[in-house]
């Protein structure tokens, strides 16, 4: 294909403003997907992001349409995974900027702008779902004026109806500029995901920048230097569909035998291993975890099973790390990482869901910097793993530069939640007449617990969240320790700045006392700061449990009743002679409750 | 014949008793509904007791060819609310049941009752149909309590029916009801210095249970009530034992109690795992190896019948390991507790190859104690019971 009949461009939005019901409709109108009973949401492929209505990994398609080959990238839908959206958005000249016409400009737009801008992206923008009552097009159009976006561009349609698709296509021939020709030049190309395929081996979504690339060619990786042979090169139209070679300013896949997505990493380029390019594109880092948590099977002899499941699901998710950990409560599990909140959760979904794993999940941590007083410097994400803190000189920990968009009601509980989390005002301004954007200086480790949730509920739901990595400052910061029964439950261990640590140890115990039952004995719950105890809780020992009634003659439901009891005991973690429930271990989450 | 381990319907299992029995009748109508009851029940009306009727005979019809002559050792009218069923119907099925059974003479047969449906021509009826004892659902003295129950009666009523019932009935249980939300120790007390003023021969004591899907659980979800006080529960159940033991009542079983000779001879039965024929709709029987429950519905119960001449039945064939473990935590509920000598002889088996590790547990957790190759449940055993059960289950 000539390089000027190229268009390359993504779709970003917040979440839920319609992204992918667009790129639907953009695909049916364009005939690319023919058949009539396509699933929803094509782009969406995992059976999760379709129920959470987001996009995980990646996505690109090519479309033919009015001569053109526009090959739509479709970008994950959240904040975690802010590395692989900029990889996309690299891979493109242009972007469609999504906005829900009844919610307007949100904290994910703003960050999206923001990504598109800094590649030198041309932006469309589209103003999503006027269908609906509440669409007030003319609002949204004020606040991008605000937000420095000329609003007579802004193309009005809506995804669900199918309104003004059309524009949107010929807005993107019109408007984003054709790739630049560079097929003479040795080969980069930009790999903007890669997934793992049994039979295959790693399949790398790239797109050509400068060079071709064909069947048979030697290709090496420029970050690892490794080197492949090309088997196969083609383009989705959706599916994968067989070329002789991709040219330079094309998106398509590449498959040469690599056994692994670690060699084949988001952000790398590839390029001729004869001929290679003098230096690799821009912006290629290794994606770092930024949250870590320690996963455990609730039965021990399910060990096996996790560590194959983990290994995996590792094959298809670079960004996703794990090592084998030992805890006193729990057994053998593993620590893992990463890149934030939803990731966790879709991996701890995935693995209960496809693998049928029943999981005991501690309470997440971030990566703490600790020097101590002999000047060694140790990297720890394992509160468990805190040295004895005589031996700790500084502790730093990850802070996040956070934006919160919510409407101007809310601001005084927004402000309270953020300052109950030891956030540290920036910035306020208003998006327009009664939206503001709030900005705060926060620690990781306060926006990982359900910092979200209760933002959330604290706002009926209005308030939305970016946040970026900013680096690590130190921190008065404590190892809070729980004795359940007299003894310290490792697993229940977790990092806490020191004017919290009352109030939340405080909290955690009586948490507890909720969740852990009754035993024949009384069990005290405390929590410590270096050996000292700074809360305590009882639970009384059990008194009465004994079913009086006869149900006249009905025995099978009374021992119906003796088997749950006994099956609820099969699923909890013995600890010393308490037995532990599995959601205990996730009551470190909730320390923010309001109480 | 097919027999799956534990869910199986219809006849394709076939009842057989061996031992005597138990008769159970599920009468499966009331008044109105409690506000703690998850049983089934439908609103009382003519038409359709007749129908059920016709029904519970064909029931009872179709089962007399596998346990025709043998020899059985009570009725029992359960429900629901027996006491809405006029004596004909009772004494129509008793003389059925008379014609085609072996009984010892001066069986028990038990009708529970509740007061508010009582009069002094029906229990003269009742009496005179053949019912010889009556197990009334009292529940409380108390009108808060009663009106929190959802029981239409009220303290002043109870009293007054009890003293009927004493005029034609010598053998009588008080049903109580304690552990109810709001309830304090005095008013438990006061509840049971009554009952005990009007010297029945036998009394049961239930603690309130919260079932889901009453009227009270949904009360308990919106946080309208607070679960009671486990303490506060103990304390009670406790005190009930010391006094009724003071005033010459036996504690045979942990809900019961009762003077010399007055023992409920058919709630007996489950407990001891003897054997019971259950008919009508929700009714639960046992042959001694298979335990079974008709469908609850009573629509459904008649349409069945009908139609096949047997309700829809949930069955659950025990395994050796399933009825020895039902036989261990039912016999334990008895004050005469857990022979090791009569496990032999009804498993072929030895207690401990089965329980060693258990019963060693549970001595030590002091829930038990043996005494002439006997086990019982030890006084905290008595409030732990479910603890000390779950330990049989296989």
């Amino acid at each position: 294909m000539q390089t000027d009949k190229i268009r390359n461009f993504c779709i970003i939005a917040h979440i839920d403003h319609g992204k992918s019901t667009l790129a639907d409709r953009m695909l049916e109108y364009t005939n690319t997907i023919t058949d009539r009973k396509m699933k929803e949401q094509v782009l969406d492929k995992m059976d999760l992001e379709r129920e959470r209505g987001i996009t995980i990994k990646a996505q690109a398609v090519k479309i033919d349409y009015k001569g053109y080959e526009l090959n739509l990238i479709d970008t994950p839908g959240h904040v975690d995974f802010v590395y692989e959206v900029s990889r996309s958005l690299a891979a493109c000249e242009g972007a469609i900027l999504v906005i829900d016409a009844a919610q307007g400009v949100e904290a994910q737009t703003m960050a999206n702008i923001y990504l598109a801008l800094e590649h030198d992206l041309e932006i469309i923008p589209v103003i999503n779902k006027i269908d609906l009552p509440s669409a007030e097009p003319d609002r949204v159009k004020e606040q991008l004026v605000d937000i420095g976006i000329d609003p007579d561009e802004a193309i009005l349609a809506s995804a669900k109806e199918g309104t003004n698709i059309d524009l949107i296509l010929d807005a993107v021939i019109d408007r984003i500029p054709s790739p630049y020709a560079g097929n003479e030049k040795p080969l980069k190309a930009l790999v903007f995901d890669s997934f793992y395929d049994s039979y295959q081996g790693v399949i790398a979504y790239v797109r050509i920048m400068e060079g071709t690339v064909k069947k048979g060619d030697k290709i090496m990786l420029m970050s690892n230097k490794k080197t492949y042979e090309v088997n196969e090169v083609g383009y989705f139209a959706p599916d994968m569909t067989k070329q002789n070679g991709l040219t330079s300013g094309e998106v398509g896949y590449i498959i040469s035998g690599i056994k692994d997505v670690k060699n084949c990493r988001v952000g790398d380029t590839i390029t001729h291993a004869n001929n290679p390019a003098s230096e690799p594109l821009p912006g290629y880092k290794k994606v770092k975890p930024m949250v870590f948590s320690g996963l455990y099977p609730s039965d021990n002899a399910d060990y096996e099973i996790l560590k194959e499941a983990l290994e995996k699901l590792q094959l298809n998710d670079a960004s996703f790390t794990f090592e084998p950990e030992t805890s006193e409560a729990l057994g053998f599990g593993f620590r893992c990482g990463f890149l934030g909140l939803l990731h966790m959760e879709v991996i701890q979904e995935r693995l209960e869901r496809e693998y049928d794993l029943d999981l005991v999940i501690t309470a997440p941590s971030v990566e703490y910097k600790i020097i101590k007083n002999n000047g060694e410097e140790l990297e720890i994400e394992n509160p468990a793993l805190f040295p004895d803190a005589n031996e700790i000189d500084t502790i730093m920990e990850p802070f996040v530069d956070a934006e919160i968009h919510l409407p101007e009601e809310y601001v005084g509980q927004a402000m309270e939640l953020c300052q109950d989390n030891r956030g540290q005002f920036k910035d306020m301004r208003y998006i327009d007449q009664d939206r503001v954007a709030l900005k705060y200086e926060m620690p990781l480790s306060e926006i990982i617990t359900d910092f979200f949730n209760l933002l959330k509920s604290k706002t009926r739901g209005y308030a939305t969240l970016d946040y970026e990595l900013k680096g690590y400052k130190e921190s008065n910061l404590v190892k809070l320790d729980i004795l359940v029964n007299n003894e310290i439950v490792d697993a229940l261990s977790t990092i806490v700045h020191d004017e919290n640590s009352y109030h939340i140890g405080n909290h955690l115990t009586r948490k507890l006392k909720e969740v852990i039952p009754k035993h024949m004995f009384k069990i005290p719950i405390q929590a410590a700061v270096g050996g000292k105890i700074i809360a305590r809780v009882n639970i009384p020992a059990l008194r009465k449990n004994v079913l009086q009634k006869c149900y006249g003659g009905d025995i099978t439901r009374k021992r119906k009743l003796l088997e749950k009891q006994k099956e609820g005991k099969k699923r909890m973690k013995q600890v010393g002679s308490v037995e532990i429930p599995q959601e205990a271990f996730m009551t470190v989450l909730e320390q923010n409750d309001a109480d | 014949m097919q027999i799956s381990n534990k869910l199986s319907y219809e006849s394709e299992i076939e009842l057989s008793y061996e031992k005597p029995f138990g008769i159970y009748i599920h009468i499966p109508f009331c008044a109105n509904k409690c506000r703690y009851c998850d049983f089934y029940s439908c609103r009382y009306k003519k038409s359709l007791v007749e129908k059920y009727f016709e029904a519970l005979f064909i029931e009872l019809e179709n089962m007399l060819s596998s346990v025709q002559k043998k020899l059985i050792r009570s009725v029992y009218f359960g429900g629901g609310t027996p006491s809405l069923i006029s004596s004909e119907y009772i004494f129509k099925i008793l003389k059925k049941i008379k014609k085609n059974f072996n009984y010892p003479p001066n069986m028990e047969i038990t009708l529970e009752a509740n007061p508010d449906s009582l009069s002094q021509k029906r229990l003269v009826n009742y009496r005179q149909v053949g019912i010889n004892r009556l197990s009334l659902g009292v529940q409380s003295f108390d009108d808060n309590i009663l009106k929190f129950l959802g029981r239409k009666s009220s303290s002043k009523k109870n009293k007054i029916k009890i003293e009927l019932v004493k005029k034609y009935f010598n053998n009588y249980s008080l049903d109580i009801i304690f552990a109810v939300p709001g309830q304090t120790m005095d008013d438990f007390c006061c509840d049971l210095n009554t009952a005990i003023s009007f010297s029945p021969p036998h009394l049961s004591l239930y603690n309130l249970q919260i079932e889901e899907g009453t009227e009270i659980y949904n009360d308990l979800v919106k946080g309208k009530i607070k679960k009671f006080d486990q303490e506060l529960d103990a304390s009670m159940y406790k005190k009930a034992v010391s006094l009724l033991k003071d005033c010459g009542y036996k504690h045979y079983e942990i809900s019961n109690f009762a003077k010399n000779g007055y023992r409920a001879i058919h709630n007996y039965l489950y407990w001891d795992f003897t054997p019971y024929l259950a008919l009508g709709p929700s009714a639960s029987g046992f042959d001694g190896k298979t335990r079974y429950t008709n469908t609850a519905d009573l629509n459904d119960y008649i349409d069945m019948i009908f139609k096949s001449g047997f309700p829809e039945r949930e069955y659950t064939v025990l395994s050796l390991k399933d009825l020895a473990a039902e036989y261990s935590f039912l016999n334990l509920r008895k004050k005469s507790g857990l022979s090791r000598l009569l496990f032999k002889k009804q498993f072929y088996i030895n207690f401990d190859d089965l329980y060693k590790e258990e019963i060693k547990k549970l001595m030590k957790l002091e829930l038990i104690y043996e005494q002439n190759g006997r086990i019982f449940l030890s006084e905290r055993g008595k409030l732990l019971g479910n603890e000390v059960f779950a330990h049989f289950l296989p």
